[in-house]
Order: C-alpha cells, then sequence, then structure tokens
C-alpha cells in the first residue's frame, strides 16, 4: 500500500512536470470519457434502467399482426383479448385499455386537453401501482357507456387542482361531464403516453364488433412463467379463433413483448449504434494518449534503467506505469464527467419528441459506475502497451555512456500500430457518419405530398357531452369561417388524419370497388380521413383528376368520396379513369360513395414509409368524428398565428381547449427527428476523430522529425534536396496512412452493415461514400504530415548533424 | 574468502552472415572479499561490459560465474536479479540519480524495491544521510546539487541497502580532481570497513586506491 502511494505521488510529480503532455492527455481523455457517459446516461435512462413498476420483466404488451395483410403493428380487438385471457392459466392478470384525450374546463381555469386512458378493472394491479390517493376502479365501476369515477395523475393534482388533500369524492369536469374523482396515483406515474385521466372502460362487451381493433392490452405472466410460453399459447388461440371467426381473424395473430421491450424498440437500434460510435471516439483518444506516452516512456529510458539497475523488478515497473496511466486516465474521467453533465444537457435539449422515458436520462449511480469503470479500463488500455514497451529494457544499453537514445525498434511498431489502429477506426466512423448524412439529405429530398412551408396545425376535439353528429361538423364550419375571415389566412381545413401522423392518429378502413363480392378477401386496406373545409388547398394537395368537397357534399345529398393517386392507379387504372365510379366502405357502410377526385399521395406515416391507398370522406357525410386537426395556410409566419387559433375556437366554445398547436414545418422536422439527432451526433463524433486522427498523425510524424534529426541533418549533408527530405517524412507518415485506410475500409464493411436499418436510399456499402471518404482521410493526413516534413526540410544540416 | 570467480566467461554480439564480435573473450578471474580491483584499459576493451556481467544486468554471456559459490550462470534472470538486490550496488560516471524524486527520495528507492516496510526504509536513509553528511541536502532535488554532491548521494544510494560488493564505472570521469578525490577517499573507507569494490577507471591516480589491477584487452584479461 506504502509503496503505491509512493507510485502515486510520483505519478502526480510527473504529470505536474509535463504540463502540456498532460493537458493535451487530459483534454482527449475528456471528450472521450465525456461523450461516452453522456451516450450512456441516454441509453440507461431509455433502455437498461427497469420500468417503475414491481417485476416489470413480467408485464408484457399485446400487439397485433396480420402479415398475410402486410400489417405489423396494429392495436388488438377486445374480445380477442377476452379470449386470451380466458383461455390460457399463464397470466396472473390482463388488462385492455383504450388512449384517447379529454377536455379539461368549467372550473375557471384555462381549458386544456390532457390524455387520457380507458382501462379495465384489472389495469393497476397488472403494473402492480397503488394510487396515492383514494383507490382504483371496482369491477361493477366498469359499466358499458358511462364513466363512473376518474383516477387523476400526480401531476394534474398538484398543477390543476393545488394538491388539494379532498380531491378524493369531488366532482371535475372531463369533457362536459361531471365525474367523480375516486383516486389519484402516486407521482410518476403516467402510463400509458403520459395519461393524465384515467377512467373505466365502458366497453359493451355484447356490442363490441370482433373486428374493431382499436384497443391495447398489458397482462403481467405469473411467477417462471416466460415470454415464449406464453407467446405460443396465444398464438395457438389465435389460429382458432381464425378458424371460428374467418372473417374477422383470417391471418391475424398477436405478439407478444415485454412492456420495455415495447416502450424502446424504435429508438434501441439508433441508441445502440451511437454507443458504438462513441466508443470508437473513446478508442481513438486512448490510442492518441497512448502514442503520446510511448513517446514520452521513449524519453524516460534512462530513468527505468536507473530504477531497474536499483533493484525494481519488471512488474514494479509496469505497476508504476500503470498507475501513472490511470492517474491520468482518473483526471480524465473526472473531466469528463464534468463534461457529460453539460453534454447530457445538451442531448437532452436536441432528442427529439416521443422518445421514451426522457424523465429517466440523467446521471444516476450507474452512469457513474460506467464513468469510473471507464475510466479505470482506458487507463488500463492505453497505458498497458507503454507500460510493456518500456518494461522490456535492456538496461545495460540504456545505461552506456555516450550511447545514443535511439528509439527501440519494438517502440516503433508499437506507436506505427497505433497510428494505424486510429486510422482505421476513424474512417470507420467517417463511413458511417457519411452514411447518414447521405441517408438523411435522401429523406429531405422525399416528397411528404403536401406543402408544409407556411401552414399551422392545432388539434380541437369536442366533448360527446355537449355536441352530438351534426353540431360536430357545424362547429367545425363555423370555425372555418371565422378564420377564414381574419387577414393573412389563405385557406382552412381540417382532417382527422393528417399526413406523418402529425393529428396523433392513423386510421386504416377498407373499401372494396362496385362489382367485387363485399367479402373480406376483397378488403382493400386503406389510410381513412374525414375532411372538413378547404382541406386540400390549405395542405395544397395537388388535385389530379374530378373535384374537391363543396356544398354539394352535405348530409342529404349523393355520398361521395376522394381517393389518392395510388389508390387510383392501383384499383382504377388511373386517376383519370376512377372519376365516377363506385365503391363501398365496406364493413363500416353498406352502401355506395362516388369517387369525384383524385389528389396526390401523401406519407400518411414516417416519410420514409411506401405511398399506399388513401380515401378522404367529408365531415358532413360521416359526422361521428368529434376531433379535427384544423390546418391554416397563412400569408406570413404561422406561429404567429397561434395564439388567434385558439382566440376563435374559444369564441365559439369558451371551455374549448386547442392543442398540439404547431406549425407543419415542425411536424416535418419531428418526423425526421430520430435520424436527424442520430446522423448529428454521428457527425460529431466523426469529426472529433478526423480530429484526433489528425493530432496523432501529427504527433508521430513530429516526433520521428525529431528522432531523425541526425539522420536527416546527414541525408542533406550527403546531397539529399529538400523535397528528397519532404518525400521522405510524407512517405512515412502516408504509408501508415493507408495501411490504416485499407484496415478501416474493411472494417466499415463489416460495421456499416449495423447502420443498416438507420439508412434511407443509401446502401451500407455505398461505393460514392467510400471512395470519398477514404480520400478525404489522405488528405487530411497528409497535411498533418507535412507540416513536420516541412521542418524537417528547413533543417540546418551542420546543427541538425552536432546533436548528440 | 572468494567472492567471485569467473571460468571462460565471453561476451558476444551476433552479426550478419552468422559471425559474432566479441566483447569479453575467456574471461577467468577471481575476487576475494575485501579486495579493491580496478578494471582498467582503453576504450572499446570490454571493461564496463564485463561490469554490468559482473552486476548481473547482462544476462548474453556463456561460461560460468560463481558468486558466493552461488552459480550465478545456472539462475533465471529473476533470481539473478534477487541475488544482486541482496548483494550488490552500483555506481555510475554519470551519477544516474532520478532527477524528478529528491535526496532522500533517491535513497528511499532501492529499500522499497527490496520491500523493506516504511519505518524500516525511513530508518536507514536516516543513518545513510548521517553517515554520508547530507543531512541539510535530504529535500533537494539532483539539478540542486554539484557533482561531487550528486555522486556522493549515489554512493549512498549504492550502500544504502548494505551491499557486500560494489560495483563502481568511472565514478569520478565527470568530476574535478578535489571531487574525485573526496569520492575515492569515501571508497576507501567502505573498503576498509569491509565492502568489497571493482572499479573501471582510466586513472592510474584512482586505480592506486585499490589493492589489485586487471587490464583488459580487446576483451582479453592480459
Amino acid at each position: 500500500m506504502n509503496t503505491l502511494l509512493q507510485d502515486i505521488r510520483y505519478g502526480i510529480r510527473m504529470l505536474l512536470k509535463y504540463k502540456g503532455f498532460t493537458a493535451v492527455a487530459v483534454l482527449a481523455l475528456a471528450l472521450g470519457i465525456g461523450a461516452n457517459t453522456a451516450i450512456f446516461s441516454l441509453v440507461n435512462g431509455v433502455l437498461l434502467k427497469p420500468l417503475p413498476f414491481p417485476n416489470a420483466e413480467q408485464i408484457v404488451y399485446f400487439e397485433g399482426n396480420n402479415p398475410s395483410s402486410g400489417i405489423n403493428e396494429s392495436n388488438i380487438s377486445f374480445l380477442d383479448f377476452t379470449d386470451w385471457s380466458q383461455q390460457t392459466e399463464l397470466f396472473a392478470s390482463t388488462a385492455a385499455y383504450w388512449t384517447a384525450s379529454a377536455n379539461l374546463g368549467a372550473d375557471g381555469a384555462e381549458p386544456e386537453r390532457v390524455p387520457r386512458a380507458g382501462v379495465t378493472t384489472g389495469f393497476f394491479s397488472v403494473l402492480g401501482v397503488q394510487p396515492f390517493l383514494g383507490r382504483t376502479f371496482l369491477p361493477e365501476e366498469d359499466k358499458p357507456g358511462t364513466f363512473s369515477g376518474v383516477i387523476i395523475s400526480h401531476g394534474l393534482w398538484k398543477r390543476r387542482f393545488g394538491s388539494d388533500p379532498a380531491i378524493v369524492g369531488k366532482q371535475v369536469q372531463i369533457s362536459s361531464r361531471s365525474i367523480t374523482v375516486v383516486g389519484v396515483m402516486p407521482p410518476g406515474f403516467d402510463y400509458p403516453e403520459q395519461t393524465q385521466v384515467w377512467v373505466t372502460s365502458a366497453v359493451n362487451v355484447s356490442e363490441e364488433p370482433r373486428d374493431n381493433r382499436s384497443w391495447s392490452a398489458i397482462g403481467r405472466l405469473k411467477p417462471g412463467v416466460d415470454l415464449k410460453q406464453a407467446q405460443t399459447q396465444v398464438s395457438a388461440i389465435n389460429k382458432r379463433l381464425a378458424e371460428q371467426f374467418h372473417e374477422t381473424n383470417k391471418g391475424w395473430d398477436a405478439k407478444l413483448w415485454t412492456l420495455h421491450e415495447r416502450m424502446v424498440r424504435e429508438v434501441k437500434p439508433s441508441l445502440l449504434a451511437l454507443l458504438g460510435a462513441v466508443g470508437l471516439v473513446l478508442l481513438i483518444a486512448c490510442a492518441n494518449v497512448a502514442n503520446l506516452l510511448l513517446a514520452r516512456s521513449a524519453a524516460r529510458q534512462k530513468e527505468i534503467a536507473i530504477r531497474a539497475a536499483m533493484g525494481a523488478s519488471r512488474t514494479r515497473v509496469l505497476r508504476q506505469m500503470l498507475t501513472e496511466s490511470i492517474l491520468l486516465s482518473v483526471i480524465g474521467g473526472i473531466a469528463g464527467l464534468l463534461l457529460s453533465l453539460w453534454l447530457t444537457g445538451v442531448l437532452m435539449s436536441i432528442i427529439p419528441d416521443g422518445t421514451p422515458r426522457p424523465e429517466h436520462i440523467g446521471i444516476d449511480y450507474r452512469v457513474l459506475t460506467f464513468a469510473l469503470a471507464v475510466s479505470a479500463l482506458t487507463g488500463i488500455l492505453f497505458g498497458i502497451v507503454p507500460a510493456l514497451q518500456a518494461s522490456k529494457l535492456d538496461v545495460t544499453s540504456a545505461l552506456k555512456e555516450g550511447g545514443r537514445s535511439a528509439e527501440g525498434h519494438r517502440r516503433t511498431s508499437a506507436r506505427s500500430l497505433l497510428l494505424i489502429s486510429e486510422v482505421a477506426l476513424s474512417l470507420m466512423l467517417l463511413v458511417g457518419a457519411g452514411l447518414l448524412i447521405k441517408s438523411f439529405l435522401r429523406l429531405q429530398e422525399v416528397r411528404p405530398g403536401f406543402n408544409q412551408h407556411n401552414v399551422l396545425m392545432g388539434m380541437v376535439a369536442l366533448p360527446g357531452a355537449k355536441y352530438k353528429d351534426q353540431q360536430f361538423a357545424e362547429f367545425f364550419r363555423q370555425l372555418k369561417e371565422r378564420l377564414e375571415a381574419l387577414p393573412g389566412v389563405q385557406a382552412v381545413g381540417g382532417s382527422i388524419n393528417l399526413p406523418l401522423a402529425a393529428s396523433g392518429y392513423s386510421i386504416g378502413r377498407g373499401f372494396i370497388p362496385e362489382g367485387r363480392p363485399l367479402t373480406r378477401d376483397e378488403n382493400i386496406d386503406a389510410n381513412y380521413a374525414t375532411i372538413t373545409g378547404d382541406y386540400f388547398k390549405a395542405m395544397q394537395i395537388p388535385l389530379l383528376a374530378g373535384r374537391t368537397f363543396d356544398a354539394r357534399d352535405n348530409a342529404e345529398g349523393p355520398k361521395v368520396i376522394i381517393i389518392s393517386e395510388t389508390a387510383a392507379k392501383r384499383h382504377f387504372g388511373s386517376p383519370a379513369e376512377a372519376i365516377g365510379k363506385r365503391l363501398t366502405m365496406w364493413h363500416e357502410e353498406k352502401f355506395m360513395r362516388e369517387i369525384v377526385g383524385v389528389v396526390g399521395d401523401t406519407k400518411a406515416g414516417a416519410l420514409t414509409g411506401d405511398n399506399g391507398a388513401q380515401v378522404y370522406e367529408p365531415h358532413t357525410q360521416d359526422p361521428q368524428w368529434n376531433f379535427m386537426a384544423m390546418v391554416i395556410r397563412t400569408a406570413d409566419d404561422p406561429a404567429a398565428f397561434a395564439s388567434t387559433f385558439r382566440r376563435e375556437v374559444q369564441a365559439l366554445d369558451k371551455d374549448q381547449p386547442v392543442y398540439s398547436v404547431r406549425t407543419m414545418d415542425e411536424v416535418v422536422m419531428n418526423s425526421l427527428g430520430t435520424r436527424r439527432v442520430s446522423m448529428q451526433l454521428f457527425a460529431v463524433f466523426a469529426c472529433a476523430a478526423l480530429l484526433l486522427a489528425a493530432l496523432g498523425i501529427y504527433g508521430v510524424m513530429a516526433y520521428s522529425v525529431t528522432q531523425r534529426t541526425q539522420e536527416i541533418g546527414l541525408r542533406m549533408a550527403l546531397g539529399a534536396q529538400k523535397s528528397d527530405v519532404l518525400g521522405l517524412v510524407i512517405r512515412q507518415g502516408m504509408t501508415l496512412t493507408v495501411i490504416g485506410v485499407v484496415v478501416g475500409l474493411a472494417g466499415a464493411f463489416a460495421l456499416t452493415r449495423v447502420i443498416g436499418n438507420l439508412l434511407y436510399g443509401v446502401a451500407a456499402t455505398d461505393p460514392a461514400t467510400f471512395v470519398a471518404i477514404p480520400l478525404l482521410l489522405l488528405f487530411v493526413a497528409l497535411l498533418a504530415c507535412y507540416l513536420p516534413a516541412r521542418r524537417a526540410a528547413r533543417l540546418d544540416p551542420t546543427r541538425a548533424l552536432a546533436q548528440s | 574468502m572468494s567472492m567471485i570467480t569467473l571460468k571462460h566467461l565471453e561476451r558476444f554480439y551476433p552479426l550478419a552472415k552468422g559471425k559474432f564480435f566479441y566483447v569479453l573473450r575467456d574471461i577467468n578471474l577471481e575476487v576475494n572479499e575485501g579486495d579493491f580491483v580496478s578494471i582498467m584499459g582503453p576504450s572499446g576493451a570490454g571493461k564496463s561490459s564485463l561490469l554490468h556481467v559482473l552486476g548481473m544486468h547482462d544476462h548474453a554471456w556463456s561460461g560460468e560465474y560463481f558468486f558466493e559459490d552461488v552459480g550465478v550462470h545456472t539462475l533465471k534472470p529473476k533470481e539473478r536479479a534477487t541475488l544482486r538486490n541482496e548483494k550488490i550496488g552500483f555506481v555510475f560516471q554519470a551519477y544516474h540519480l532520478l532527477d524528478d524524486l529528491t535526496v532522500y527520495e533517491n535513497l528511499d528507492i532501492p529499500l522499497s524495491y527490496r520491500h523493506v516496510n516504511k519505518a524500516g526504509r525511513d530508518s536507514i536513509v536516516c543513518d545513510a544521510l548521517d553517515k554520508f553528511h547530507i543531512v541539510g541536502k535530504k529535500d533537494l532535488y539532483p539539478r540542486q546539487l554539484s557533482g561531487g554532491q550528486q555522486q556522493l548521494v549515489s554512493i549512498a544510494r549504492a550502500m544504502v541497502a548494505n551491499p557486500k560488493l560494489i560495483l563502481a564505472d568511472e565514478p569520478t570521469g565527470n568530476l574535478h580532481s578535489d571531487q574525485g578525490k573526496e569520492i575515492m577517499e569515501m571508497f576507501k573507507t567502505l573498503n576498509e570497513q569491509g565492502t568489497t569494490i571493482i572499479q573501471v577507471t582510466h586513472s592510474d591516480v584512482n586505480a592506486a586506491y585499490g589493492n589489485r589491477i586487471i587490464q583488459l584487452r580487446d576483451g582479453f584479461i592480459v
């Protein structure tokens, strides 16, 4: 212990003596460790921290799918859920729920829209959560068509109700209904989807259609039961249901996920790729510091030889060198941890909306342990090679008087290998970044099908207790007229289902063209929207044939429909040929609708998605929809119109909140959110890697020139010209760089496949990227070699030869 | 009593095409306890090489080497290091003090490498500082000392582990004559107290302090 303290004391002294070296090394390590810690805090919060429920790994999520119809992710049927719950013994409890939102108002405060969930009575016991105040729902409270009580979130209780301790039993206004508060959930609980109020499911089992797939479901596995067992049983049940209910259940199954996995699966590949990328940056930083240490250990040969002569064993020398390395890495780690606090804040500000579990991202004990472990491992990683090299010293040669302290062959090889590694790793990162940047640019070229500039959107959801059917349509008609009359407004419309899922809904329905049998097999899935006002004009979705909806298309008029270009071409030949044809929205409607218009395709979900069939009905002819995403095209900045929009809505109904107000530019940008952030971070890491590699090359070449000063002086005395010396030095550096590039290319071919699912429109082995990036790296390396080469070429041969 | 016996010891470096360059050739030598031996010869004769073989720093030799009847030639390098640490101290021409350690720490380090505990090290170092009259310099760094003072510290460091043999490679080579005389007087005192000394020197004056001279020429003892 005492000798370890000796080594630590000496190590600190050496670090203070060589301040320049220490500063450069600490900076490189701080960047590497800090970036890794920040990204790990993301990974930890999102992927690693368990859900805040008891035995959370036993909670599963049921996700519907119908591969034969091309449906991979779907909600489920309540009746199917009932069968799974009743026909298997593997679940301790199950629950189904729907999600929506609700108006809070009529209590004098600003009306607001809050996320709401309707749950079956087992919901809270599946999650293992007890209320903070009051109780959860009783089985007898879940009555069809009514909400007997409401449970509110802790945050809402604090914010909206002033933490009223007597809230349980009070009446609150939820979507114009007075409902009794029966409980308050504990702090931090907001499942699902940041829910603020929970009501009973109000499901009417006897009238519930089996193919109404708008429900979600969770279950808690019994102890000792694993996911695979449960999946096997549920799939077997679904097979039976498909035979029993052919019309509604053919091809349908459910995939079971752990709830955690289901929540994070979208972002998991990006986060892991980022962690890999930032790990490469740390490796490059380690290689840089190792090279610096190797150079220093060459200068410390005499010291080490003296220590060996004084009796130091090889192990003791190794320990001393590693102690110094770990000391350096601990200092770098502390600096890195401080840097990571700032970096984590920056990351939080740029992560896209919808990133799961953002409240769990931060520095906790796991992140601190990670930082400490990375610091220690880093110290060993970059310290071991120089330490091993130093401890293998030939004492006799090092202590000989008059001997030149020429660098040993082994040390030179080690430095060369480290440099090649740096170049290879940098190339891999640069290629990854290049692919992501190219992919992002391709994505930005994808046309969403509408003009997103100068358009403001905002959601309005009218309470069913206050409005009915045509009253919904009348409200939105009046709203449209009020908004249109305002200066600066060019067009106003609305849709229940905006492109890029901006309204928060993605609604699918099936249609069958006239003349085909009304059977399940003939059903063509389409993305469905009910629209109002001048929707297509406001969104600038082009009309390709026929007309848009007008005053003729009211409740009493002939039933009409507008379809998308893809739907027209696929099922009717062409947009022009589709006009006048008829179809039925099979299952929801039993009558024909005439196609009066064909409009351009829009991206219903992600920009990367395929254009499927899209159909539009006028709100007046499908008035059941109580909500609308209004879109307002303005002459000037649409964001400045937000408060005016709210004012106009509340002029019609003072208790009516407006929510999700944002510009369509923001919607499009947010739809690229995860990809944009991944690309930006990868690009930053790649630039850092390039800089570190360039510094590494420069450092190695500068040191080499210093070591070879006498040799260069001799060559010049023998007749070498400046260009010969330049060539000598540059050739040495570029040879190592080229080897590093070749190794890096091989590595990039292997590793870029890992980010393949993050790419769009670009192959993981895109030739242009694999040519351009190495050229860039070679150019940067050439610059890094040139500076020391120029210094070498300017040496005075006389002075160089006089050096000993 | 014989402390060191060398029989047919040779040290060579391999060259290209299977040839060898001999630094020491067929060295046969005996050194008794209490001897003060001076190894002399022209530059390149192999004097320092012989010293490093005797000091068990150099392992690339053939022949037989007995140290206090222990066959060094039969020992592994780690075993030789242990024997060296117990028995031998080194003094170099260039002092070879550790520049970033104080005088006290330079004396302490050999004891630390021999796993002496802190209390023991403190006691021994204090004794050494006193014996060599350098107590006042204990917190100074080598760069703050004169050449003679540095060599004194170097000798103190060599002695601090109480070796039976001191090997000195041109101990006064970097000193002027007064300082050199002081150092040689110190060696003489140590020898009189029982320490065997083998020095490499070019100086006849220094060689006169010893009781025996060995001449080396082209790797041979002449």
